[in-house]
Order: C-alpha cells, then sequence, then structure tokens
C-alpha cells in the first residue's frame, strides 16, 4: 500500500504536554477503567462506535443468511436447501424446503434486520459515534451515559427481534414485511408483537443518538471549527440526526398503536366489518370492533420511513465526499452546495412519504402532489453526484480500497436514483410497484450506496480506528467480487420487474405463467447473491485478522486533512487529543494547496508558524 | 480530437438515432414489458421509454465520464491535482438543466395519471360494472346482473374467473374483506390496493381478446398457450398470498352476454369458462356476508384477532370451537 508514514510533527499529531495543561487537565488523570468499564458499560464514544460496527457486522450475516433462504426459494423453487444453510433452516424451522410461512418470515427479517439492526446502527450509530467527537475536536459526546444506552438499548431489540422468529413458530414469526401493514399485521402471530416493541426499542436507541450527535455538534466544535469547516461526515451526521429525532417518534408511536390494537383491541387501523378467517364454516364472522383506518398505519410508517431512508444514506454521502477529496488530492468540488443539497434532500425528505402509497387508495390528488415533491428530491442527488464527479476532475487520484468503495458508491447510487424516477412516475409506477423493480431500486441505494460507504469508511478509518492496516490485497478482492456479484444479483431484477414479477412472492412460478418463464434469471440472481453472501466472509475475515495482525498504523496514513488524522494518534486514547483541544484554521479540503508544498494541508496547521513547531495554539 | 474517437463518437449517435427509431415504431421494442392489452398499457409504456431514454441517457453519461476521469486523472508522478473549490457557471448549469427535465416530466406525466385514476368512464361509453372482492386468497367478482343494480337477487358471482367484453371499459368497485390485497393486471399495466374499509373505484379498457395473447416461454423455452390475462395479488397478504391468481378472460360481446346468462362459452382453445352462479344459490356463510355486505354494519360480533381467543380483553367473547 501506497501509505507514506506520517510526518505527524508539523501536523499538531506529537503535541507536547507542557502548554496550556488546564484545559481539559483531569482527563489525562484517569486512571485504566477494568474490563467491564472498558469493552462493555463503556461511556466512551470510540469504544461506543466499535461496539455498534462489531454488533451490525455480525447483524449483517444474520440478515444475509436469511435473504439467502429468500433467493434460493426463488432460484430453485420449492427444492430442499442443500448445504449447511439447510441445515439449520431445518433445525430452527423444521423444514428444508421454504414454505409460504418461512417464506415470508424469511424476507421480513431480512429488511428488517438489515434496516433497523445493520444499515442505521453501522453507518449512524458506529461512524457518527467514532467519528464525530474526533471531527469537530471534542473529547467525548456531549452526553455519555445517554451514549452508553443508546448502544445497549440495541440489545433488547436485538433479543426481541430474534425471539420473534421462534416464538410460535415459523407461521407465528413476523411475516407481514418490513412494513408491517395492518390488518395482516394485526391478525399475525404473538411474533408481529415482539417485532413492533423491537423496533420501538431500536427506535428509541436512534432517538438518544441523535439528540447527543446534534448536541455534541452544536455545542462542542474545537476552537475555530466553524460549522462551515466541518468535514461533509460531520455535516451528513448533523442533519441525518435533525431527521431522526424529528421522524423516529412517528414510527414509535405507529408500532405502539399497532401494539394496542393486537393487544388491547384499540382498533386504531382496524375498520369495520372486517372478516377473517380462511375456513368459512369454522369462523364466519370474525369482526373486529372497527372505526380505525388502515391507510392512516402506512401514512404514519412513512412518514418516518421515507425519511429513515435518507437517515440510511446521508451518512455514506458524506463518507464518501470525504474519501474522494482525500484521494483525488482535490478539495470537495462545491463544499456549499453539497452541504445545501443535504439539506435540500433532509427538507424534502419530509413532504415525499406519500410516493409508498401512490396505489394505496390515496386521492390521486394527493398523489400527484407527492409525485412532484419525489421528482425534486431526485434534484440535489444529482447535484451531489455531479460535485463529487467534478471532484474527481483533474484530480491525482489514487485507487486504494476505500477510494474504490467509494466510486463503487457513486456509481452504484446513480442506478438507484435514476431508477427512483421511474417510480416518481405514478403512472409507471402503478406497473411497478410492489414488483422485483422496487426491490432493485432498494438495493441499488441500500447496498450499492450505504453498504458500499461503510466498507468504504471501514477500510478508510480502520487504521484510526485500531491503529493497524487492513489487509488490503484481500480488500481489493473483496470489492471486485462484491461488486460483479452485486450487480449480477441486483441488476436483473430492474427486468423481471418491468416484466410483472412481483415481489414478496413464495412460489409464483407455478400459479403465474408469465413469471414462470423467468426462472432462469431469477436462477443467474440466486447463483450471485449466493457468491455475493459468501465473499463477505472474506471481509470478516480480514477485520478479525487485521485487527490482531494488520500491519502497525501511523497517525496519519492517508494524509488526511481532518482533524481525527491529524490531531489523534492512532488509536487515539481516551479523550482523543492529548492536553490540548486542536485549533482550527481551515476547512478539511485544502488537499493540493498553492500554499504549502505537500499535497496536504491539515485543518489545524497554524501557517503562521514554521513547519514543525507545535500546531493547534 | 483524433480520428478513432471522432468514428466513436459517430457510431455512438449512429446507435442512438437506430435505437429511436426503433422506439417510435412499437410501444415495447425492447420486450421490457408483458404484452399489452389495455389502451392504459401502450400510454403507460410510452411513458416509460421516456423516462428510460433519459435516464439511461444520464447514466451513461455519468458513469462514462467517470471512467474517463478515473483513467485520466489517474495519479501520475510530478502531476499536481488542480486546487479549486468549485465554479459557479457549471454548478448552475447542472442545478437548472436536470431541474427543468424533472419539473417536464412531472408536469409531463399528469394528464395520464389524470385518465388512469381521476376520470371514470363516462355514461356513454358503455362500460360494463362489476364489483371485486378480495380475501385471503382468492379473487371474487360480483356482476349486477339483468337489473344492472347490485345487491339484488339477480346480481351474478364468479370465483377466480373475472369475464368483460373486448373494447368496453370495464367499471369496477374494489373491496377487501381482511387485509390488504392489489389488484394487479400486469398486461394492462393497472394496479390498485384493495383496502378494507375503503371501496375503491377502478377502471380499465380492455382492448385485446385473451386468446389472442401470444404463446408465452416456459422457463424450459417451450412455447406455452395462455388464453386468460392474469390477475394477480401484488400486496403481500398471508402465508398463501402466493397462490392469489385469478383469471382475466377478455371475450367478445356475444360471448359475454351468453356468460352472464349462465350458459357455457367455450373458447377456440377449447377452454370453458366456468359459469357463474345466482345469488341465491349460495350458500356457505361468506357468500351469505357478501351478499349483504350492505348490511354489515349490523353485525355485533366483535372477535379478537385469532391467536387471542378468550384473553381476558374479549370477556364477552365465547370463541369458537376448533
Ligand atoms: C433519487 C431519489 C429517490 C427517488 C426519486 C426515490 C423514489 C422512490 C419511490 C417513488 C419509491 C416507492 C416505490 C413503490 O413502492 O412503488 C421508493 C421506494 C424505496 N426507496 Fe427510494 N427514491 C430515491 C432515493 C432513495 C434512497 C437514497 C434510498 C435509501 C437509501 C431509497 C430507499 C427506498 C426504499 C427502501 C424503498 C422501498 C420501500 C419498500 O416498499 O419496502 N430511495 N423510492
Ligand atoms: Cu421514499
Ligand atoms: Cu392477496
Amino acid at each position: 500500500m501506497n501509505a507514506p508514514a506520517s510526518p505527524g510533527a508539523h501536523a499538531g499529531g506529537a503535541e507536547p504536554h507542557a502548554a496550556h495543561g488546564h484545559d481539559h487537565a483531569g482527563h489525562d488523570e484517569h486512571h485504566e477503567p477494568g474490563f467491564f468499564r472498558k469493552y462493555i458499560w463503556s461511556h466512551d464514544h470510540k469504544m461506543i462506535g466499535k461496539q455498534f460496527l462489531i454488533t451490525s457486522l455480525v447483524w449483517l450475516f444474520v440478515g444475509g443468511g436469511l435473504a439467502l433462504i429468500v433467493r434460493w426459494q426463488l432460484g430453485f423453487p420449492n427444492e430442499p436447501i442443500s448445504g449447511p444453510l439447510g441445515s439449520l433452516v431445518e433445525a430452527l424451522w423444521g423444514t428444508r424446503t421454504v414454505n409460504g410461512d418461512v417464506y415470508n418470515m424469511a424476507f421480513t427479517m431480512h429488511a428488517s434486520i438489515m434496516i433497523f439492526g445493520v444499515i442505521i446502527p453501522m453507518l449512524v450509530g458506529a461512524f457518527g459515534n467514532y467519528l464525530t467527537p474526533l471531527m469537530i475536536g471534542a473529547r467525548d459526546m456531549a452526553f455519555p451515559f445517554l451514549n452508553a444506552l443508546s448502544y445497549w438499548f440495541m440489545w433488547p431489540a436485538f433479543l426481541l427481534l430474534t425471539a420473534s422468529m421462534f416464538i410460535g413458530g415459523a407461521s407465528g414469526a413476523p411475516a407481514s414485511g418490513w412494513t408491517a401493514y395492518p390488518p395482516l399485521s394485526y391478525l399475525a402471530g404473538q411474533g408481529q408483537t415482539l417485532w413492533s416493541l423491537g423496533v420501538f426499542l431500536a427506535g428509541a436507541s436512534s432517538i438518544m443518538g441523535a439528540v447527543n450527535y446534534i448536541t455534541t455538534i452544536v455545542t462542542m466544535r474545537a476552537p475555530g471549527m466553524k460549522f462551515f469547516r466541518m468535514p461533509m461526515t460531520v455535516w451528513a451526521i448533523f442533519i441525518t440526526s435533525i431527521l431522526g429525532l424529528l421522524a423516529t417518534p412517528v414510527i414509535g408511536s405507529a408500532q405502539i398503536m399497532l401494539t394496542m390494537d393486537r393487544v388491547f383491541g384499540s382498533s386504531f387501523f382496524i375498520p369495520k366489518g372486517l372478516v377473517q378467517g380462511t375456513d368459512p364454516d369454522l369462523n364466519p364472522y370474525q369482526m373486529a370492533s372497527g372505526g380505525g383506518a388502515v391507510i392512516l398505519y402506512q401514512h404514519l410508517f412513512w412518514f418516518y420511513s421515507h425519511p429513515a431512508v435518507y437517515i440510511m444514506i446521508l451518512p455514506g454521502m458524506g463518507m464518501v465526499s470525504d474519501i474522494l477529496a482525500t484521494f483525488s488530492r482535490k478539495p470537495i468540488f462545491g463544499y456549499r452546495p453539497m452541504v445545501y443539497s443535504i439539506g435540500g434532500i433532509a427538507g424534502l425528505g419530509f413532504i415525499v412519504w406519500g410516493h409508498h402509497m401512490f396505489q394505496a387508495g390515496m386521492n390521486p390528488m394527493l398523489g400527484m402532489t407527492f409525485m412532484l415533491s419525489t421528482m425534486m428530491i431526485a434534484l440535489p442527488s444529482a447535484i451531489k453526484t455531479f460535485n463529487w464527479l467534478a471532484t474527481l476532475w483533474r484530480g491525482s487520484i489514487q485507487f486504494t480500497v476505500p477510494m474504490c468503495y467509494a466510486l463503487g458508491f457513486v456509481s452504484m447510487f446513480v442506478i438507484g436514483g435514476l431508477s427512483g424516477i421511474f417510480m416518481a412516475a405514478t403512472p409507471v409506477d402503478m406497473h411497478i410497484h410492489d414488483t422485483y423493480f422496487i426491490v432493485a431500486h432498494i438495493h441499488y441505494v441500500l447496498f450499492g450506496g450505504s453498504l458500499f460507504a461503510a466498507f468504504a469508511g471501514i477500510y478508510f478509518w480502520f487504521p484510526k480506528m485500531f491503529g493497524r492496516h487492513m489487509n488490503y490485497k484481500l480488500g481489493y478482492l473483496h470489492f471486485a467480487i462484491t461488486f460483479l456479484a452485486f450487480n449480477g444479483t441486483f441488476f436483473v431484477m430492474h427486468l423481471v420487474g418491468l416484466g410483472g414479477m412481483h415481489r414478496r412472492t413464495q412460489d409464483p412460478y407455478s400459479y403465474y405463467p408469465y413469471i414462470e418463464s423467468m426462472l432462469p434469471e431469477n436462477r443467474i440472481m440466486t447463483i450471485s447473491a449466493i457468491v455475493l453472501g459468501f465473499t463477505q466472509l472474506l471481509f470478516v475475515f480480514n477485520v478479525v485478522w487485521s485487527m490482531f495482525k494488520g500491519e502497525k498504523a501511523t497517525q496519519n496514513p492517508w494524509n488526511c486533512n481532518s482533524l481525527e488524522w491529524t490531531a489523534a494518534p492512532s488509536p487515539p486514547p481516551h479523550g482523543n487529543f492529548g492536553p490540548v483541544i486542536p485549533t482550527v484554521y481551515r476547512g478539511p479540503y485544502e488537499y493540493s494547496s498553492p500554499e504549502v508544498a505537500e499535497d496536504w494541508l491539515p485543518q489545524n496547521r497554524d501557517l503562521a508558524k514554521p513547519a514543525g513547531a507545535p500546531a493547534g495554539h | 480530437m483524433s480520428s478513432r474517437a471522432l468514428a466513436l463518437r459517430w457510431s455512438c449517435a449512429v446507435a442512438v438515432l437506430v435505437a429511436a427509431a426503433t422506439t417510435a415504431l412499437a410501444s415495447d421494442p425492447w420486450g421490457l414489458f408483458p404484452e399489452s392489452a389495455s389502451l392504459e398499457a401502450d400510454r403507460v409504456d410510452g411513458l416509460t421509454y421516456l423516462i428510460l431514454w433519459i435516464t439511461g441517457i444520464t447514466l451513461v453519461g455519468v458513469q462514462v465520464c467517470m471512467l474517463w476521469f478515473l483513467w485520466a486523472y489517474r495519479r501520475k508522478d510530478g502531476v499536481r491535482a488542480k486546487h479549486t473549490h468549485g465554479n459557479h457557471t457549471v454548478e448552475m448549469v447542472w442545478t437548472v438543466a436536470p431541474a427543468a427535465i424533472l419539473v417536464f416530466l412531472a408536469l409531463y406525466q399528469m394528464g395520464l395519471w389524470k385518465d388512469l385514476k381521476s376520470s371514470k368512464p363516462g355514461d356513454n361509453e358503455n362500460a360494463v360494472a362489476v364489483r371485486i372482492y378480495a380475501k385471503q386468497f382468492e379473487w371474487m367478482f360480483r356482476y349486477p346482473g339483468p337489473d344492472a343494480q347490485f345487491d339484488t337477487a339477480d346480481d351474478i358471482f364468479s370465483n377466480k374467473t373475472l369475464v368483460v367484453p373486448v373494447n368496453h371499459p370495464v367499471n369496477a368497485e374494489l373491496r377487501a374483506m381482511d387485509v390488504i390485497h392489489s389488484f394487479y393486471l400486469p398486461n394492462m399495466r393497472f394496479k390498485q390496493d384493495a383496502v378494507p374499509g375503503l371501496h375503491g373505484r377502478i377502471w380499465f379498457r380492455p382492448n385485446k381478446l385473451s386468446i389472442d395473447r401470444k404463446p408465452l416461454r416456459s422457463s424450459r423455452g417451450a412455447e406455452v398457450k395462455v388464453d386468460y390475462f392474469d390477475i394477480v395479488c401484488a400486496e403481500l397478504c398471508g402465508s398463501q398470498h402466493t397462490t392469489m391468481a385469478a383469471k382475466l378472460y377478455v371475450v367478445s360481446d356475444d360471448e359475454f352476454a351468453k356468460w352472464q346468462k349462465g350458459d357455457e362459452v367455450t373458447l377456440a382453445s377449447g377452454t370453458k369458462i366456468p359459469r357463474p352462479s345466482r345469488t341465491d344459490a349460495l350458500q356457505s356463510p361468506y357468500d351469505f356476508i357478501w351478499s349483504t355486505w350492505a348490511m354489515q354494519d349490523d353485525l355485533k360480533v366483535v372477535a379478537p384477532p385469532k391467536w387471542h381467543k378468550g384473553g381476558p380483553f374479549y370477556p364477552d367473547y365465547k370463541g369458537d370451537e376448533e
């Protein structure tokens, strides 16, 4: 790897402990905490970030395994699952063939786990926690105790989601999709209640995190760290937190109302006159007490879940912006427009939720309004894409592993953003809503987008987090296979979606001859998905191995400008910065600046002082 | 510019023109959709292709541009990156241009959306009235019968089979009895959720006899002759959701009249369309509810979800025997 050793001195990294010792002096006197306080009930934002990271990586595999159950059934319909996955499924749910119950459970839990247990905790919980204080020059988050709580609230959520899969066997598990629309979710087995409570707790965790990020960013920036000198990652976390703070309570309410309907018969969402039961002789008139509105749930759900898709992508956009600038050795093109477009996405993000409900029985006039706002939300995404491209233009591009993933992000996000335009067009959406086209869109933005960004971020900040490099040969291999297998799996979904193959359907081939003809495509997707899944083992091996055996990293291996690299060792100690908080003199993107000979210029380097002198004050 | 680059550029332009010309000739030149069978379908396809062109050109432009930059500006010894923070003019251009395209797309499609969902067939259009019921896991269709009034004794019922005459608008009311379903006709590009508690007004204009449907290909490549259009439940509705299929026969006026009278209709393919039944022939409690849907508000039975039978919150509910 072309990672030059850090000439840390003039970057202010090797800060002498002499001057200004009064500033946060207390921090140096911390004695080493015990195992429990250090690794479990830690209040240090870095440890909490790592906890989020490791947990969400574990859940990535649970979610991935569930996805493979779904793909298996679609590629090899009604054949028993082979291999260890098959044995596992048999041990857990008593069947090797994927019947309707197992299938519905699998895609429901796949999406729920990936969204609530992987992408949000990883992008916001892990990177937000780890990077925010380091990047703005704070010693920790504003509320360290709340921070620890926000991590530990995820555990009951995880346990509830896990329990929900087993409590009533396959037929009692949540099987109403990650959207959990009533009345289906109202009529579902006990697992659904656990699911709702799990989602509620995950939401509570998000809210605690959001409060913390907002307070930290507003009040704890280092001297000189003006808002418009913050790295894009911090901007993204900041705006994401505002979204999370305003939107998450709404899904919390929706889940509580649903649970009340299920447990206490409150009928928020259940209209009068429901008739349920497949055997008319046994159960002729099962009627709910009534008075509720089915669509109300959808409004509440999407009022959160549309902003949530931006919660899942904005931090990725921020990290990718930083990584692209670093490895192009160029300032990010149009810093302010980039910030404003994140703001624009967030603002518009609150008035587009109805695009998930175009065909749900909403007034078509209202649909038109949502169509207009949805079309407009593609604009900030377009602006960002052009700015990323222009950042590459006349750069000096280094193809490191994180850079490859960042470029992959841009390339894949464009596909996901453009497919959004098809769905935003209400008449086209009438055909492709609830088909595999939507599934393709979701995965281009969430896998090709969010997860690629997370991979980029892990390869990029790993040296900071653990003081060691990951293995980059394995990294390139991981990227190459992931990129190809990802497209092999998900691109084809656009085509079968346009062809009318609907989603969430266990055995369409037996019931719809026009879908039977798409079996070969589905088989290709399944095989790619299996490759994609197993390739991730490479990544996990790399992470675990590098934590202990990786090449030791210097303070600033990528010659980056922002404070986590220029002012804190790898890994940073408790309190992050030694006795003195660094002072910030400029924005984070002064790469290849004519002011200095090197092609980077740390945020905390005081040009008034001769190079080599201690920086920062 | 080098001659090779020029040649490349010209051949690209020619390829684009050829592709554009083929697009203009057929409504689905690349065979992306299921065979079209309604007036609306062709318009939806046209809009989709327009968006496909716009997004496709953008996509190729962005990806090619990116690859070009990656190649041209890869790290070279002694070459320093350009120090620039942006350029107001180009940023204005790439903000205004996509904004204009997006606003154009938004306005352009409004007419079609209005026709699809807010202007139901007029009285002079000879529409066929039908009421569609969705329940786990089947579709049921109710016709008003000779008196043209719903909820009267001469209504006729048909299970899992919808029969309509060609070139007449179908004017339907969509109801769900238990959970949300979605009435999806891939060949008509039509979709509308059936929502408990709501009575959806929907319509579509079939313009092709289902017997004329082009043969499908099976996954093994064999030709499969299908003489109906698919009715799909597109919204997850329970463990047997995947089985919730029904058949749409688009037939001639004569055949439709015969079928409604209860006579047997045999299609040229040899298929006998299942005959509808009369209300008074319906026996099961379900059918009773359907035929008295208007009265359902009087039914006082209040029951908890199935798994909750006899729980503490429903003291009066005796539970059903199981
Ligand atoms: C360019 C901007 C985007 C536009 C115009 C757009 C548009 C849409 C529309 C109209 C739908 C509803 C489709 C339907 O169900 O019929 C949708 C679904 C979805 N979008 Fe996007 N989208 C955009 C970006 C994103 C991003 C950035 C993410 C996530 C990171 C995302 C995640 C999703 C998800 C998860 C769904 C499906 C939810 C479900 O039904 O399960 N979208 N999008
Ligand atoms: Cu959305
Ligand atoms: Cu259904």
